[in-house]
């Protein structure tokens, strides 16, 4: 049994429960022990330090320090949380004069940080924690003949000098669990690209044009599904795909689904406990390709 | 050993559309791309057009994406490409217009950079040497005027903007140009605050964060982390626009709806210690944006996705709370 | 046809500084560039800028120092001009915008250079080049300047005796323009490229003196060429002097500070000339370590390399695959950059009446035999004002002069030509042989019977490049037309190097005869003139050194 302190960020307890509930699903069956952080805060949605760069320092060294507390480490499903959480605990561990600032304010709430706490994401852990070939033990579905583009997105990725779980010039993680999984891994070019999401809200048609034009290529490429290990991702790509579809004047109709999602498929889970109705564009199509596997 | 480069032709008199043209070659201890094109070029085919010139990694000419990845020719070595793709492909940068070859236009890239007002406004407050210029006469010493290292701290570095070379790698790479051709871009905004840091910049009145503050500047950044991580001199302009950020806000320059959305978060987290969706999309777009969201809400709300309105609280809140008071955030 | 009131060709530091000195009195200045005016290669310089600022040190002793340094060959009124002038230009920079780093009192901090009496080099970490050529090409933008991006210059355009405009290539669109002109202002730099194991770019192929000299102007001491002592073995990538500044060691495969053997007391920061050399015997006597000298930076420890030597430390990772942190540097001379060039006066004008040259591409001459680290830099900026303000006056009663269109037509048709030529010659490999003889026997020691094989190939050269083949035959931003002739300048600039070098019968500077290794004052006190007779043939005229205060001593370091 492999334990982490679970910190499924803002987006997978609110808009994006489905991620939330899905995580907890396979983290069972994978037995992978989930610990709540209830006390745990927002990371600043990887634009705090743009407000106040302690800030971020600060509540972030907070939510490592009760981690640490619990002498575990960190799991995320989210690349925003993962890369912000990530830079945090690298400033703290190498820089003694924002470790010294830091701590002064744990003091102050009960809590010291010392850097021992490791942050991973969902893919990665089960990657190196679980291991593959584990995975492939334990699925009872098959993803044959279905096509998967992977979606990256950027933080689980870039900076490489922080985030240092895959080849930033050309990863495979996603493309290997893909393959795990008996499906087909799609190969586009936008598969490492910016989704646009954290400009959304400041320019709509350019932010979307991101998400749009991604999808579009891997429908091109004939992908059945999209896979992302972003909520952020996943709102801009289906959430926001009708209005990108609309900016970048191209017919887009390509299932998006959170990474959890496809591993839940494998792992058995029920569609509608997983959430697969809560999606923008209908995960239909992908069901049934999978279900002809099942006959 | 031998290996295969494999690079991107176009030449608008001639040809219809782009194709890629392979080339054979057999490499050496050292040997860059830089070098393997230049040995295509002057043995093997003339007409394949690229840029370079001082093959030390300071003048930016050779930037191109090698094996999809925007890099400077001059200094990516043949072997590890090799090794990790097997084959060395090249094709021009992205986000710029193709001239031909592996030659873009840079004309836009310049005049945005340009546009930034890359110099030092205002009164300059280092005294009027220009006016009482002269040579010295004998036995003469000149006075300087006085600024401490810690006043150029950010402009003196390693890692500092004033490094950039203006490779275009950056910009080659960089989300927000992509979706957006009007946006600066992460070299111009370095330099952006490059200068808003300068000591001796005397620009009174904010003009430089107001401007940038202006739609396609600043607030137009998707956050990518792509200019960070190729850049071949080790800058990040992501982190100089993130400053430039926390300087406006800091500096109440808050009429973007980048700005508003970041105090949004910021007040959000304050409240609840979480992330208010729909409160934050309110306070970032006002009642127009929300209305022209409206179509993607309600979408989302018929599959039950809107969310809650008023967030609950997370356990220990007083803790943040106190985060906020020491660092006198509790204001804004 | 384009019509401004001044041109001025090459956007380097002298380029950028005249311009930015016309162009904030309002004049009608254009940049003429080859290259997007950041690629020029002043952003390459990487050590410092001289100019005295203590208050121990003074601009005599600068004044005193570069006259040694050019082994008397320097005219010393210009000498006077380049010191007595170097410390408000920095600060005229600084005021502009650059950037240098500071000392512990709160002023622009110095290091020691090469043949310098004190520590008296400005710098931005091991990359002021670059941060010059930035900060002054935001300068421009800031006085809004129109610029010819990628504008190749074929020829200058006299009328009777005064510039009338130039005649350049438009890369991109594969036409020619005429621009005519009251003053036009070369700074097209060196010629680095005659040599192979150089530290410059690849643009550095002598274009402006290639132009010049065929327009009638005189190139002077052009035999002077510089070899840098530290340049990367396998790539002649330029190591700064300012390494030797922060206190680096040459050591020889025996692990010996051989300097004291050449230079007892300033050892590794005697001047570049006699440091090659020193390199050079090393290496011919079999102390050296696989054909090279080795720098060892490695007793300076890790944070002051990172902090002073950023630059070198990554490009001998990245191009050496040497950390100079845990080992030393494989290094060896290397052609770098050329005292000699278009003959000035010391507001930068030519025999041409409007007709200008600063920075590399002229000569004052304020380098002589052989410049010392962190001048040429100065030279830029202390010229290249003195130009614009030179230009400024001159314009005021200036009109513009008759522009021959033949000249445009001709060089049309030339390029036509070799466009259309059927030769088999290639330059690129044409180039390669060119630039090893040139090493091999007209480098750092010099004789006369390897010179003239020299020659000799360069003859035979010259009736290959009448079969250079061209693969390229579009119109669209076509370098392989630009490289043949670019080639062909490098050519000429060959032969007037060589032919000068044979010519002068002594050693003196950077130009070492081995048949005759003693400095000649009763002969050769004397620049050397090179003009082309109607034949197209060199020949070679002579004019006196200005000594002012300084006589001619021994010059020992």
């Amino acid at each position: 049994m492999i334990t982490y302190a679970y910190y499924p960020g803002c987006v997978a307890q609110e808009s994006g429960k489905e991620l939330d509930n899905t995580t907890k699903f396979i983290a069972k069956k994978l037995d992978i022990n989930l610990i709540p952080m209830p006390e745990a805060s927002c990371c600043g949605g990887g634009v705090i330090d743009g407000f106040d760069e302690n800030l971020k320092l600060f509540i972030n060294g907070r939510t490592l320090a009760l981690a640490e507390k619990k002498g575990l480490d960190i799991m995320t499903v989210c690349n925003t949380c993962t890369l912000t959480l990530s830079e945090v605990n690298e400033e703290l561990i190498n820089n003694a004069e924002s470790l010294e600032k830091t701590n002064a304010y744990l003091a102050q709430i009960g809590l010291k940080y010392s850097g021992k706490v490791k942050v991973k994401h969902l893919l990665y852990a089960i990657r190196d924690d679980v291991g593959f070939d584990n995975l492939k033990q334990k699925a009872v579905r098959s993803l044959r003949g279905v096509r998967i583009a992977p979606f990256y997105g950027c933080h689980i990725l870039r900076p490489s000098s922080i985030v240092k779980f895959d080849d930033v010039e050309n990863p495979r993680g996603l493309e290997e669990l893909i393959k795990v999984l008996e499906g087909e891994p799609v190969s586009y070019v936008r598969r490492t690209k910016c989704c646009g999401f954290q400009t959304i809200l400041v320019n709509e048609a350019a932010s979307t044009s991101l998400a749009g034009n991604a999808i579009f290529e891997a429908q091109e490429k004939e992908a059945d599904v999209m896979v992302t290990p972003c909520p952020l991702c996943h709102l801009s790509l289906d959430t926001y795909q009708t209005v990108a579809a609309k900016n970048i004047n191209k017919k887009l109709s390509l299932p998006i689904i959170h990474l959890p999602q496809l591993i839940g498929v494998a792992l058995g889970g029920d569609y509608a406990e997983m959430g697969f109705s809560r999606h923008n564009i209908s995960l239909r199509s992908v069901m049934a390709k999978i279900r002809q596997n099942e006959i | 050993m031998e290996f295969k480069v494999k690079v991107y032709r176009f030449n608008p008199e001639f040809d219809d559309k782009p194709y890629y043209k392979d080339y054979v070659l057999e490499d050496f201890p050292g040997m860059t791309v830089l070098n393997a094109l230049i040995s295509i070029k002057s043995e093997i085919d003339g007409t394949l057009s690229f840029r370079r010139s001082c093959r030390s990694a300071i003048c930016g000419s050779c930037a191109m994406k090698i094996n999809g990845i925007s890099k400077l020719a001059c200094k990516t070595q043949v072997g590890p490409e090799i090794e990790k793709f097997g084959i060395i492909k090249i094709d021009p940068l992205s986000n710029m217009p193709i001239i031909r070859d592996l030659v873009v236009e840079q004309e836009g890239f310049f005049d945005k950079i340009k546009e930034i007002q890359p110099y030092l406004m205002g009164k300059s407050n280092v005294g009027e040497h220009a006016d009482d210029f002269h040579a010295l006469k004998e036995g003469e010493k000149i006075t300087q005027p006085v600024f401490f290292k810690s006043e150029f701290r950010n402009l003196t570095g390693n890692n500092d903007t004033p490094n950039c070379i203006l490779c275009e790698c950056c910009y080659s790479e960089c989300g927000g140009v992509t979706g957006n051709k009007d946006y600066l871009g992460p070299a111009a905004l370095a330099k952006l605050y490059r200068y808003s840091e300068d000591p001796r910049d005397n620009d009174k009145n904010g003009t430089r964060l107001v401007n940038g503050s202006k739609p396609n500047r600043m607030w137009d950044c998707v956050h990518c982390q792509a200019c960070e991580e190729f850049c071949p001199k080790g800058i990040s302009p992501v982190k100089s626009i993130v400053k430039l950020h926390e300087k406006a806000i800091k500096n109440s320059i808050n009429f973007s709806n980048g700005a508003k959305h970041i105090i949004s978060i910021a007040k959000s987290i304050g409240e609840t210690g979480g992330l208010d969706e729909i409160k934050v999309a309110l306070d970032t777009g006002g009642i127009t944006g929300l209305i022209s969201d409206l179509p993607m809400a309600f979408g989302a709300g018929l599959k039950g996705k809107i969310p809650p309105i008023r967030l609950k609280l997370i356990k220990d809140m007083e803790d943040i709370r106190l985060a906020y008071k020491i660092l006198d955030l509790e204001e804004k | 046809m384009l019509r401004h009131d001044v041109v001025i060709v090459g956007a380097g530091l002298a380029g950028l500084r005249t311009c930015v000195e016309l162009r904030k009195k309002g004049i009608d200045a254009i940049i003429v560039s080859k290259v997007y005016p950041t690629r020029s290669h002043s952003g390459a310089a990487q050590g410092g800028v001289n100019a005295a600022f203590d208050e121990n040190d003074s601009w005599e002793s600068h004044f005193f120092d570069t006259v040694k340094g050019s082994d008397y060959l320097g005219d010393q009124d210009a000498i006077e001009i380049l010191t007595s002038e170097a410390s408000a230009n920095i600060l005229e920079l600084q005021k502009m915008g650059v950037v240098f780093n500071r000392n512990a009192a709160g002023g622009i901090a110095q290091r020691p250079f090469g043949g310098q009496s004190f520590p008296r080099s400005c710098y931005y970490a091991d990359a002021v080049g670059h941060m010059m050529l930035h900060g002054l090409f935001d300068n421009v933008l800031k006085y809004n300047t129109k610029i010819l991006y990628e504008y190749f210059v074929t020829s200058l355009v006299v009328d009777d005796g005064k510039v009338s405009g130039i005649v350049a290539y438009d890369i991109k669109n594969g036409r020619f323009e005429g621009i005519s002109a009251k003053a036009v202002l070369f700074a097209t730099g060196g010629y680095g490229q005659v040599y192979s194991s150089n530290t410059n770019a690849l643009i550095n192929t002598g274009d402006g003196m290639a132009v010049s000299i065929k327009a009638g102007i005189p190139l002077m001491d052009m035999e002077f060429v510089q070899f840098h002592p530290t340049t990367l073995k396998s790539t002649g990538i330029l190591v700064t002097e300012g390494a030797r500044g922060e206190g680096a060691y040459l050591l020889n495969s025996l692990g010996v500070r051989f300097m004291s053997k050449y230079a007892p007391k300033t050892m590794e920061l005697a001047p570049r000339d006699l440091v090659a050399r020193a390199e050079q015997t090393e290496i011919n006597e079999g102390r050296g370590v696989d054909g090279a000298i080795l720098l060892d930076v490695r007793h300076l420890g890790k944070e002051r390399i990172m902090e002073k030597l950023p630059q070198i430390m990554q490009l001998s990772i990245d191009f050496e695959g040497v950390n100079p942190i845990y080992e030393p540097i494989p290094i060896r001379p290397g052609a770098h950059y050329s005292m000699g060039g278009i003959k000035t006066d010391n507001n930068c004008r030519t025999i041409i009446r409007g007709f200008y040259s600063a920075g590399e591409s002229a000569c004052v001459s304020v380098h002589g035999a052989n410049r010392l680290g962190g001048n040429s830099l100065l030279d830029t900026v202390v010229f290249g004002r003195r130009a614009g303000i030179d230009i400024a006056e001159y314009i005021k009663g200036a009109v513009y002069g008759k522009f021959d269109e033949s000249i445009l037509k001709r060089d049309e048709e030339i390029f036509e030509n070799l466009k259309e030529s059927s030769g088999k010659e290639r330059h690129g490999l044409l180039k390669a042989e060119l630039q090893e003889e040139m090493r091999a026997d007209v480098g750092v020691f010099r004789e006369e019977i390897a010179m003239k094989k020299a020659i000799e190939k360069i003859e035979g050269l010259k009736e290959r490049a009448k079969n250079i083949g061209i693969d390229d035959k579009s119109k669209t931003f076509n370098t392989d037309i630009v490289e043949a002739f670019e080639f062909n300048n490098i050519l000429l600039m060959a032969e007037v190097i060589a032919r000068g070098a044979v010519s002068r019968k002594e050693s003196r500077g950077a130009h070492y005869r081995t048949d005759f290794p003693e400095r000649d004052d009763t002969n050769w006190l004397k620049h050397t003139l090179a003009t082309l007779d109607d034949k197209g043939n060199i020949k070679f005229d002579f004019s006196n050194v200005s000594i002012s205060k300084f006589e001619p001593k021994p010059r020992t370091y």
